[in-house]
């Protein structure tokens, strides 16, 4: 009797009052298998900069929008024409067929190979060294697709191990959020976190938010405003001019002294 | 009277190299812990070539302008930090034009000064304005503090260490002509020799030089040097600068959303 009335009772008590839901939400496994399948893009905002990245076909490229007041006039496709420059679905970097290109203008692209990516000899403002991670998906999505080619994370940071789901309102929302959490050492060998906060709403992801948790305090570090992550391309999303003209990167030779690059090849779109 | 005992026993190399006499450093490495602190300071390394246009900036094929190249030889880099807790002021830059970032409210401004006709000009995002950025938990927490440029927060950082198992260790001190003092500190790299050098005028530390070399996997040998001036390392922070220039606004927009 005294037996039954216990069990009764726990098994109301687990009823009403659920414990830490220690499951993932379920779409953070639909993201996994799009970041993992070869093709995808993602656009996300970062305080001021929009900024798409897509992988297709064995090519990953990237772009972005720089937040200021005079952006809008220059996203209308015949007005930015107008006034020359990049316009908005050009991308800035590409990984190509063991290639990095930089693209200067719609039109004109610098090219270096990848294996040669860091050599001494090219001009460091360039920053050829840097495209590679330049490609890379921001941190914050890191748990979704931590073995990213391209990204380059600090030799003591771990893999993101899910910590719990839970619930967050910002903004007068009410999010669905699941946290990850990375170990670092920091500079003076004590142990810290890297937490990583999904925030879903409807089975959407997002936001996505990343904390530095240290000495007992929890710092902010950075939110990004997901606003699409597909596999199958939309139209358009990057637009390359139809002839753009390849040239070699810069090398320290005569060609490099008087700015004059040699071309070598075009681009017939990607 | 102890100090000039130990100096005099260092000088005349009575005492083996033992370090139970507390370091001259200490007394910096305890200001630098407290968090109040002014360090002014000249990095007179000349600097090493960047790209081989560094002497030159060719425009056209007829003009010659040394005065715009990016990357002027001998040209020394002043900077200044100053701190108090959790806010904090970084400049670097010489007398025309500095580089400066100001830590306040977890939230990083960065802005450029140029000296113009009537004083100085900053810009931000744009002339008198600037935005806040996040400020970057991730690298102190990697690489600690900066404290002006590259060098001096690589040298601030490993002197800070010392005395940690991990960190760099005091391996000479003495004295050298005219009563400068200096302590020498070298890290634990294996495959690299570190070396620093804080010479000390009567206690007070008026340069610091540090040599860095080794061999790369290539097997060639590769090295750095720096020569820092130390014009002021004192514990009262400079308040001025604590807060953006009366000319530079502050456009941020706020959101609610915001993480804090």
């Amino acid at each position: 009797m005294m037996k039954k009335s216990i069990t009764a009772l726990w098994l109301c008590l687990c009823c009403l009052c659920p414990a830490a839901v220690s499951a993932e939400n379920p779409a953070a496994g639909e993201l996994r298998s799009i970041f993992h399948s070869g093709q995808f893009y993602v656009e996300y905002k970062d305080d001021y900069n929009v900024r798409v990245i897509g992988e297709a076909g064995g090519a990953r490229m990237e772009r972005t929008r720089y937040g200021s007041s005079l952006s809008w006039v220059t996203n209308l496709n015949p007005i930015g024409n107008l006034f020359g420059g990049r316009t908005p679905r050009n991308p800035e970097t590409m990984y190509k067929d063991g290639r990095y290109y930089q693209f200067i203008e719609p039109d004109k692209a610098f090219v270096c190979p990848a294996a040669e990516a860091e050599g001494e000899n090219l001009d460091p403002r360039m920053g050829w060294s840097k495209v590679k991670t330049k490609l890379a998906l921001p941190l914050e999505l890191a748990p979704l697709y931590w073995d990213d080619p391209y990204a380059a994370y600090a030799k003591s940071m771990t893999e993101p191990q899910f910590l719990e789901s839970g619930k967050v309102v910002l903004g007068g929302k009410n999010y669905e959020s699941d946290r990850y959490s990375s170990k670092l050492k920091t500079f003076d060998g004590r142990d810290a976190d890297y937490q990583y906060e999904l925030l879903y709403l409807d089975g959407q992801l997002m936001l996505a938010r990343s904390f530095v948790v240290s000495n007992g305090r929890e710092m902010a570090v950075n939110t990004l405003e997901v606003k699409a992550i597909g596999s199958a391309w939309p139209q358009d999303l990057f637009r390359v001019a139809k002839k753009t003209k390849l040239y070699a990167a810069g090398r320290g030779d005569m060609n490099d002294l008087l700015e004059e690059p040699v071309q070598i090849g075009i681009l017939e779109g990607i | 009277m102890k100090c000039l005992l130990v100096l005099l026993l260092l000088g005349l190399e009575i005492l083996p190299a033992s370090f139970g006499e507390a370091a001259a450093l200490d007394r910096y490495r305890q200001i630098l812990l407290e968090g109040r602190y002014t360090i002014e300071y000249h990095n007179i390394t000349p600097a090493e070539r960047v790209t081989n246009r560094d002497r030159v900036h060719l425009f056209g094929k007829t003009g010659l302008a040394v005065a715009q190249n990016d990357y002027l030889t001998n040209r020394p880099r002043k900077g200044m930090i100053v701190s108090r807790g959790e806010d904090r002021y970084e400049e670097v830059g010489d007398e025309e034009f500095a580089a400066c970032r100001l830590t306040k409210g977890g939230e990083d401004f960065f802005f450029t000064k140029y000296k113009g006709k009537g004083g100085y000009e900053y810009f931000g995002t744009k002339k008198n304005q600037v935005t806040a950025n996040n400020r970057n938990y991730l690298a102190e927490a990697l690489e600690g503090k900066s404290y002006g440029d590259e060098d001096m927060s690589r040298i601030i950082n490993a002197l800070l260490s010392a005395g940690r198992p991990q960190g760099w260790a005091q391996v000479a001190a003495g004295t050298l002509a005219g009563g400068v003092t200096y302590e020498d500190y070298q890290g634990k790299s294996e495959d690299r020799t570190q070396i620093i050098r804080c010479y000390f005028t009567g206690g007070v530390l008026t340069k610091i030089a540090v040599a860095e070399f080794g061999a790369d996997a290539a097997g060639n040998l590769t090295g750095h040097k720096c020569i820092i001036a130390v014009k002021a390392f004192t514990a009262a922070p400079r308040e001025e600068y604590l807060s953006l220039p009366a000319k530079l606004a502050d456009v941020t927009k706020r959101k609610e959303a915001k993480a804090k």
